[in-house]
Order: C-alpha cells, then structure tokens, then sequence
C-alpha cells in the first residue's frame, strides 16, 4: 500500500510543477549542428525559462507540434510552415536564421559538372554519381526533392538512387561507406565527426538557401500551451542580442546560420559572410 | 463422530472411479481403511476430508457438510508432502491458515517437537529429514490445530521397521488422548493391532463395514477374504 | 579507443548523468512492472479464474509486440491530443518508466508463471489438505519462489535498460532531461561521435554482464535452497 502512494506521488510530481519551460520541437539538423547547445543557456540565463528541445525530423517535428505536444515550432521547410498556420495550428511566425545545403561527395570520384543543374542531369544520365536521399520527409529530403524536379522534372528511380528513411548522420556514413553523393545542410557537415573522405562539391546557389521559420503554437486549439514562454523566446531570437548569438556560433570556425529576422534584415546589422 | 456418505459418486473423464456410496459410521477410535490397490481409498479418504469434492452426492460430519468442517480434520499423505522450508515453518502451516497468533504458534510449536522428536531438527530444511522424521513431522502437523480426526493414506508404507514403530508410537499416544484416526493401510498385522472398526473398499465401493475382530474372523466378501490371507 | 577509455574513466559527469538516468527510468520500470507481474503471473500458476484467458492472451500480444510500436501506442496515449493528455507527461522521464514497464511487463508475468508453476504443482494436496485460501497460497508460492522469481525480474530489468524504441518516442531525446544510453547511442553515432557512442555501450554492455552473473548465481542459490529443477 505504502508502493502505491509512493508510485502515485512519482507521477503526480512530475505532473503539475508550474515550471519555467517550453518545448521547442525542431530539426535533428538544427540540434546535432549544436546551435541550440550554445544559444539556449544565453535565453535560460537572460529569462530563467529554460528549453527543452525535442529533435526529429521536419515532418515529425510538425506533427509533433500539430499535436500540441510542442509550444513553439522551429523549421526550415516554407510549404509545410505556412500550410501549419493556414490549419490554425500557428499562431505566429518568424523569420529568425538561414543557412544553407551543400552537395557532399567522396574526394576520389573527380567527374566534373559546371553547374548544379549540370550534376543533376548529369547524375540521371550517366550513373556517374551514386546519391544517398535521407528519404524521411526531413527539410533536406524536401530540398533534395524539389532540386530533383526542378532540374531533371522527376525523382529517380534507378538503383544508384538510394532512399535510406534516416537522419543526415546516417546518410552522410553511408555516403562515405559507399563513397555517394548527397545533400547535406552546412551544420550538419561542419560538425560532423566521420567525414572520412568525403567533401563539399557544391555550394552557394541561392537555390540552396535554408531559411528557418520559428512558429507559436497557437494557444487557441491547445489551451494548456505555455504561450507566455514560447513568446518570451521568439522575442529573443528576433532580438539584437539573441541574433548576435545566432551569428556569432561557429563550428571549426566557421560561422553556419545567417540570422535574418524582420528588424535585423532593415538594420543589416550583422554580416553574414559568403560561405 | 459420525460421518455420512449420501449418494457419494466421483467421476473423472467420464469414468466413475468412486461411487455411488451410501453409509452411515459412527469413529470410535482407530479404523483402518483396507482393499487392494486401485480400489479407490486414497479417493475415499480425500472425499472424507473434503479435499476433494464428490461429482454428486454430499459428504457430512456430525449432521454438517463436510466443507464447512475441513479444519476439524488433518491429513497425511503416503509420500514426503513437504514446504521448501524448515521443519519448524511445515509444522507452523495449519496453525497459519487457521490464523493463530506468534505466540500460540511458538508455544503449541514446542509441544509438537517434542512429541514428534525433532527439536534439534527444528530448523533443519524438511528436506534433510528422512523417510520416518518426515511422517512423524507430517503427523504432529496434523495434530497442530487439534482436530479431532487425523486421516492418513498409508503413512508407513515406505518406511522401515524401526521408522514404523516410531510413527506408531505417536499413534497410540494421540489416539489414547482421544484423537481419532482414519487410517488406509496395506499392513494386516498393524491393523490386527490398532484397529477398532475396518473399512473394506472394493471396486470403488465401500463393500464392507465392521468391528475388526468380526472383519478378520469372517469377512463377508470372498475379496476380503483373499485379501486377508494375502492373495 | 583511448578517447572512449578516458571518457568512461574521467568520470565525465554528462556520461554518468545519462548512465544514471538510465538506471532510474529502468529501475523504477522493472519494479513498477513487477509488482504487478509477480501476484499475477502467480496467480496464474495457480489455476483458473475469470480472466485468466484474457490476461493470457492480452500479455502475449503485448510481448510480441516490438518496443517502436510500444512506444508510439504510449506516444498517442500520452499526448496532448491524446486521452491523458491532460496530465502532461509526454517527453518527461516519468513517459519513459511507463512505456518501459509497459514493455517489460509481459516478460516478467511469463517467466514468474513458468517459476512458479512446478513449485505449486507441489505445494497443492498439502495446501488443500490444510484449507489455505487464495491469498494465503499467492503469498507461500511467491515467497518460496523467490529465487526464480528474481531471475525473472532481472530478465526485465536486463530488457528494459537495453532498449531504445520506446523510449526515444515518448521521450523526445531531449539533451539533459530524457537522453538515456541507448538514445544517447543512436544520437551520437548519427553525429559521427563513435567514441562517446562506444564507451556508453561498453557500460551497457558490463551492465548486461553483470545483470546476467547475478541472474546466474541466484538461480543456482534457487537450486540449492529449493531443489527444484528448471
């Protein structure tokens, strides 16, 4: 008997505790290029609202949200962003970052290609290039996708075309187990700890722009949404300090996201240097 | 006490091994239950218990079911029947069903280790025991809770000589302090010896009740008959 | 290889918190499960009742079910949008525990059914003999086999801390609140950072080591004090 109240007295404790936090469902891109790791204990310490941070992939990571399972929404894939707050599940949205993909491939493969669209077609005709796709519905794979139509009008079906339905490390190990191709965002790469002998083949094209989208929950379809909270922080990132932070992170040096919120894109305040 | 068989029957698979049983007996001391194997006494005995339940009939004690009087009654059963525990907790087990307290336990405890000599065995694994400490423990647990019948299915069976006397011994000082028994046996000589009354069980039937000394003088059933002088 | 040594040997505090979250989600799991499982699986053993059927047949669907699948029933259950929504568990430890004990339960009801049924086979004349009601039974069987009925409990322990389907759903991964070793290992090998990734799953494995030396000797201590073969 005593067990019971004591089993009771776990669950209860974790359930009702007024914390100062927020769930922020994002990106594992977002999380494992370390970003939140450097900015986050900034917010904690200026707000005492600490934030937990759920990382899936893109369509997970909306789902999630589309639930009410998450307070705010923080992305990089325009389509799903404005169809999450035409169905009202957003209250709000900001511009907050851009960074943007990279086309990886293993160093010993030296087919040149002059332009991107030159690799994708290329890529369809001749099998020269061997391409692991994410395949999980993630921001990139939706990059990848819409890459794939628009230079060549369709996604492959051929067997050098691997759909993996896995995360942007898995990808980029098989990549280099198999010496492929694929498409990465630039903060997963930087950090990345295997890149045996792979490198950057592509970059800089406006197309390969990742813009990044922080939504509200709206507190209207989810009543028990920590709306305060979730405010309190998007106002942060659009803030002059908290988009410092955001410029100011670099992995291996570099600096990965461009911060572009409205008020910062008028001041342009803050260079975001060409990658 | 009386015990009643009304209409008594027990079946299993379709086959009526026991039964139908209709008798009425008044315990007076020591009976002992006989018929060759297969007959149907260990059924007979369990029935008398009420560990078992008849397929139709009822059995009663002194005019009361005999369901509502299993506690009056213990039991032995032919081979080691022990708890995985020590020989002090197997002898405190019907003193713990029947709720007794700690105190009335330890003391009633003692008595029976003594009764049974096994004090420094007390607390001793059952299992270290052998064959005829085994029964004499089975026996003063049977007579934990004073019943006021101990039924016993072919207690000495696999014990030797020297066992068996031990065990007898118990016997008669309980029996003499007024316990009755019930007692299935294969022994003509221990029952010549310690009987009052004899159940005769054939064919799952109770073919014969009487005294003893009319039984083995002239037993009414040519079955007994061979079975008394051992064919 | 050295840098997965000095990891686990520096006392890395981000290491160890995880490996003591681990031990606290599955621990507490395991006894949650158990102390369900253990009067249950008895009674089992013990013969028919109502239900037993349903339990029966409800338990081994639930154990045949993979830990992924565990996890997003419990992942449904518990979100916003979900019947307990209310109550706001989701991506919280106390999510994991449940999922966990969701999980392991059918193991332990199982192997404490199989521990328990010889003992009773056993025990039965003599506890009829001596009129012993239900409760009375439950709690000898379970007390006498307490031995085996351990190993069981260990197996589910052993279950529980080795998975990670259930829990990476219903507990978001989250850095510093519901990362455990097997998530923690997915993760970090998903970054390319096979040495933290290798040292968390030297510990998991010198955890399942030992889990199974002690599963091992307290069977033999069964053997020794009960006799009776498994």
């Amino acid at each position: 008997m005593r067990f019971i109240i004591f089993l009771f007295m776990m669950l209860a404790s974790s359930v009702n505790a007024e914390r100062r936090e927020l769930i922020l469902s994002s990106t594992t891109s977002t999380q494992n290029s370390g970003l939140y790791d450097y900015i986050l204990p900034m917010f904690t310490k200026d707000t005492g609202i600490s934030v937990k941070v759920v990382a899936v992939g893109t369509g997970q990571a909306i789902r999630i949200a589309r639930n009410g399972d998450a307070d705010a929404l923080l992305v990089h894939h325009r389509p799903s962003e404005d169809i999450f707050i035409k169905d009202n599940f957003g209250k709000e949205r900001f511009d907050v970052m851009y960074n943007d993909f990279v086309l990886i491939g293993p160093q010993k493969n030296k087919t040149k290609f002059e332009t991107l669209s030159d690799f994708f077609i290329k890529a369809k005709t001749t099998s020269l290039f061997p391409f692991i796709s994410r395949g999980d519905d993630s921001g990139t794979h939706k990059k990848e996708i819409e890459l794939w139509n628009i230079f060549t009008n369709s996604k492959p079906k051929e067997k050098w075309y691997i759909e993996i339905g896995s995360g942007m490390g898995a990808a980029l190990n098989m990549a280099s187990a198999t010496d492929s191709y694929t498409l990465s965002d630039r903060g997963t790469w930087l950090s990345f700890n295997n890149k045996g002998n792979l490198e950057i083949k592509w970059s800089g094209d406006d197309i390969m722009q990742n813009p990044y989208g922080l939504i509200l929950v709206n507190p209207a379809m989810f009543p028990h949404i920590k709306s305060k909270y979730a405010k309190e922080f998007a106002n942060w990132m659009i803030s002059p300090k908290g988009q410092k932070a955001i410029g100011e992170f670099k992995v291996d040096g570099k600096q990965l996201f461009c911060p572009n919120a409205e008020k910062e894109k008028k001041n342009r305040l803050l260079a975001c240097p060409a990658n | 006490m009386e015990l009643n068989f009304n209409s008594v029957s027990f079946r299993q698979n379709g086959d009526t091994l026991l039964g139908p049983i209709d008798f009425k007996i008044k315990f007076e001391g020591i009976t002992n239950v006989l018929g060759y194997n297969g007959a149907g006494k260990s059924l007979f005995l369990e029935l008398c218990h009420s560990m078992i339940q008849p397929t139709y009939g009822s059995v009663y004690w002194n005019g009361h079911s005999a369901r509502d009087t299993k506690n009056l009654r213990g039991f032995i059963f032919q081979h080691r029947v022990t708890l995985y525990r020590s020989v002090k907790k197997n002898i405190a087990l019907p003193m713990q069903t029947a709720g007794w307290n700690k105190q009335l336990i330890k003391n009633r405890l003692e008595e029976l280790l003594f009764m049974a000599n096994l004090e420094t065995k007390s607390n001793d694994p059952a299992s270290t025991l052998s064959g005829g400490e085994v029964q004499r423990m089975a026996l003063v647990r049977a007579l934990a809770t004073y019943p006021k019948m101990v039924i016993m299915d072919e207690p000495t069976s696999s014990l030797d000589p020297s066992a068996t006397t031990q065990f007898e011994d118990l016997i008669s000082n309980s029996a003499n302090s007024g316990v009755k028994f019930l007692w299935a046996t294969h022994n003509i000589n221990q029952a010549k010896r310690f009987a009052n009354d004899i159940i005769f069980i054939s064919d799952g039937k109770v073919s014969e009740i009487s005294e003893a000394k009319n039984f083995f003088k002239k037993p009414s059933s040519i079955n007994a008959q061979n079975y008394i002088k051992g064919l | 290889m050295n840098a997965t040594f000095h990891l686990i040997s520096s006392g890395d505090a981000i290491l160890w918190d995880i490996v003591a979250l681990s031990l606290r989600i599955s621990l507490s799991a395991t006894l949650i499960a158990a102390f369900f499982a253990i009067p249950i699986g008895t009674a089992l053993a013990m013969g028919r009742f109502t239900g037993r059927k349903v339990i029966i047949m409800f338990s081994s669907s639930l154990m045949a079910l993979p830990p992924v699948v565990v996890g997003l029933a419990i992942y449904l259950l518990l979100s916003r949008s979900g019947p307990l929504g209310e109550y706001g568990l989701l991506f919280t430890p106390t999510a994991m525990i449940i999922a966990q004990s969701v999980l392991i339960f059918p193991i332990i009801l199982a192997l404490t059914t199989e521990a328990v049924s010889p003992l009773e086979k056993n025990y039965r004349r003599l506890l009829n003999s001596v009129d012993a009601s239900i409760w009375f039974r439950l709690k000898i069987l379970i007390v006498d086999a307490r031995f085996s009925i351990f190993t069981a409990v260990l197996a589910g322990f052993g279950r529980a801390i080795a998975e990670v389907g259930a829990v990476i759903i219903v507990g978001g991964n989250i850095a510093g609140s519901t990362r455990v070793m097997t998530t923690t290992i997915a993760l970090e090998t998903s970054k390319g950072n096979l040495e933290l990734a290798l040292a968390l799953g030297i510990i998991l494995v010198m955890l399942a080591v030992g889990v199974n030396s002690v599963m091992h000797i307290f069977k033999s201590l069964g053997q020794k004090y009960h006799g009776v073969l498994r």
